[in-house]
């Protein structure tokens, strides 16, 4: 899988524009840029006019490399900027309709899918929500592989190689990678299982440590069906057993879980907080994914 | 601590005053000054050991005598400084056939690291009872022996890397040395019977491996050494004792970055800065907009560094004009106080260049 990011050049025309009261900004736009290339298989695509675009009645390279990269409240922010516009790469411009808005644009609907980096939400109509999605923020670049992710029907496979993109804040066993475990069609159950790790990964420990009792209603109103185990599981030595796993030689139980249909496709996770700093070191206190399966005995 | 060098009719100097700084950065394009200024400062401390001023290969009177100044002028460099309340001047003046030095300055263990440092060798020297002082070499030769004699002396907190085990140079020195080559492992063994050293890195023999361990080593170990307290078990040589209780230290190093990925350039100018937080006064001549990042990023995250104690001298020199030195100040958060044309703007005009369709 390829994620494809696109920089508007408006934020960044925007923002030169009113420098150096837009330092922030800039510096905003050079964190988000540094965010998406420290993902694997990323790309920043811009358009290969940027440099000549207008901004404050001079061209943008002049404000980029004018006086104001001598500046000593500029200087840094705009070399920085500079170094990451050299990086990306350059498209050419084909489509000619004066009604689309930005060259970033245009390329956006050229190619049909990509994460738009612009401070701005777009209403048009031919906007995509299942391929296109506006990235302004660092959380959203993980959003945006997943929803790139979906649009591409990523095989499981592939799913495993980009845990790291899509849920940066989970940890996950070796042993619970292959998703082709839980039993259930990719086809179908894709999004689902997306949508799990999604809430795991965005939600499930703030919701657990604000309230443990009502933490299944509070997975269940963001449409994720989980639970602990039963009293009848529990009291089942051998069915306990199935549910530990070991880490840095400390036994963790994986109890609690997400369930992908009623009766297949289980997501056995922990919390990952408050644990022994032997363990804390590699999980890096991370929720764990400790079992993916189809069901555990009960 | 020296406050600041005044320099008469030598070499691209007719009359100018150096502030000096705890540290002092020197740069600008090549042959606009910077060098002459380190040299100056070496022979102030050579008279002042009752040596020659007039260092091996930089030629005689005739030679370092400004060609900008009056025909019988003289070579006159003064070194001004003050500790505590006191302060002193160590002065030199030169002429054809006369050396006149007048020191009243208090005692400096100083060291100078010169730009042109040994490659990886097989074989190094020891410094031996015929060298005055203890020294690392001015080509880094003796840093094998250097390390052997001071691996046990305490490096002070601030300097320590960050999460390092082990507060001794013999352990400090790996850390620093593995933000050059990751995971380096560095043997050092002295042969006295012959007066000959040598090092093995990673088990391998020096000249096995690239030049930038061998050339950033001497920096590294002095930074290290110079910053420290004396070992748990005090020195047992009146000598090395001497020379480091002494509460006045020096270190002059030239292009600190020779041979170094820009990660290392950064690493050092971070450990450099680091050193003249713990006392040592450093003059640096350096290319290296890495390095002076390296010393910006330091100022920023250590509150024990003050902005105020950095400075940065930039040169230019016009044809048949006096070297011009602009003050580049260092603001609390890491900012430079200007970037004047030609000081680190290549990366931008070479972006520039690239950014234009114009293939000009």
């Amino acid at each position: 899988m390829n994620a494809t990011f696109i920089l508007d050049e408006r934020w960044l025309i925007n923002a030169l524009s009113v420098i150096p009261n837009s330092i922030g900004h800039l510096e905003d736009i050079a964190d988000l840029v540094e965010n998406i290339n420290e993902k694997s298989n990323s790309f920043i695509l811009c358009c290969s006019e940027i440099y000549e675009k207008e901004c404050s009645d001079q061209q943008l390279c002049d404000v980029l490399f004018g006086d104001l990269a001598r500046h000593p409240i500029s200087r840094d922010a705009l070399l920085r900027l500079s170094v990451m516009l050299n990086s990306m790469e350059k498209i050419d411009i084909t489509i000619d309709n004066k009604n689309i808005e930005s060259d970033a644009l245009k390329i956006l609907k050229e190619y049909d899918f990509g994460g738009l980096i612009f401070n701005e939400d777009i209403v048009t109509d031919w906007w995509k929500p299942e391929s296109m999605m506006v990235v302004n923020e660092k959380n959203n670049i993980e959003k945006y592989y997943r929803l790139q992710s979906l649009y591409e029907m990523i095989s499981y496979p592939d799913l495993s190689l980009h845990l790291d993109d899509l849920f940066p804040l989970l940890y996950f066993l070796p042993d619970a990678k292959d998703f082709s475990k839980l039993g259930v069609s990719h086809r179908e159950y894709l999004k689902i299982i997306i949508e799990h790790l999604s809430y795991l990964n965005d939600h499930a420990r703030n919701h657990y440590l604000e309230d443990r009792d009502s933490f299944n209603r509070t997975a269940s109103s963001h449409g994720v069906d989980l639970s602990g185990e039963s009293s009848n599981t529990r009291s089942n030595p051998s069915a306990i057993r199935e549910r530990i796993r070991t880490i840095e030689n400390i036994n963790l139980g994986f109890e609690m879980h997400t369930k992908i249909t009623w009766n297949k496709g289980r997501i056995h996770f922990h919390i990952g907080n408050n644990l022994p700093a032997s363990v804390s070191e590699i999980t890096e206190g991370k929720l764990i994914i400790g079992i993916v399966c189809e069901h555990l005995s009960t | 601590m020296l406050d600041y060098i005044n320099i008469k009719s030598f070499k691209s100097f007719i009359d100018s005053t150096i502030s000096l700084n705890k540290l002092t950065i020197l740069t600008g394009l090549n042959n606009s000054g910077k060098s002459s200024i380190i040299q100056a400062i070496r022979m102030c401390l050579l008279c002042k050991d009752n040596l020659s001023p007039y260092i091996l290969g930089h030629g005689d009177f005739s030679e370092l005598k400004s060609k900008l100044s009056s025909l019988h002028s003289k070579i006159d460099i003064s070194l001004k400084e003050s500790n505590n309340n006191s302060s002193g001047v160590l002065n030199i003046k030169l002429e054809e056939d006369t050396t006149l030095c007048d020191c009243n300055i208090e005692p400096i263990s100083y060291d100078y690291i010169s730009a042109d440092r040994h490659g990886p060798s097989v074989i190094l020297p020891t410094m031996n009872n015929d060298i005055s002082n203890i020294t690392i070499g001015s080509k880094g030769e003796y840093f094998v022996d250097y390390f052997l004699k001071f691996e046990n002396v305490i490096i002070p907190e601030l300097i320590r890397h960050e999460n390092s085990i082990g507060n001794t140079l013999k352990h400090q020195v790996s850390y620093w040395m593995s933000e050059i080559s990751p995971g380096v492992d560095l043997n050092f063994e002295v042969n006295k019977n012959h007066d000959i050293s040598h090092l093995e890195v990673n088990t391998f023999r020096a000249t096995n491996t690239g030049f930038g361990i061998s050339y950033s080593l001497p920096i590294v170990l002095s930074a290290l050494t110079m910053s420290s307290m004396p070992p748990l078990d005090e020195f047992k040589n009146s000598k090395l004792k001497k020379w480091h209780s002494c509460p006045n230290k020096l270190l002059i190093i030239e292009n600190p970055e020779a041979h170094l990925h820009p990660k290392g350039q950064t690493a050092l100018g971070k450990l450099i800065a680091l050193a003249s937080a713990c006392g040592v006064q450093v003059i640096i001549e350096t290319h290296s907009d890495h390095f002076v990042d390296g010393v910006r990023l330091a100022v920023k995250q250590y509150n024990a560094l003050s902005a105020q104690d950095c400075s940065i001298h930039y040169l230019t020199r016009e044809k048949g004009m006096q070297s011009v030195s602009e003050v580049i100040k260092i603001s609390e958060d890491g900012k430079l106080s200007s970037w004047p044309i030609g000081f680190f703007d290549q990366t931008s005009i070479n972006l520039s260049k690239l950014a234009k369709r114009d293939k000009k």
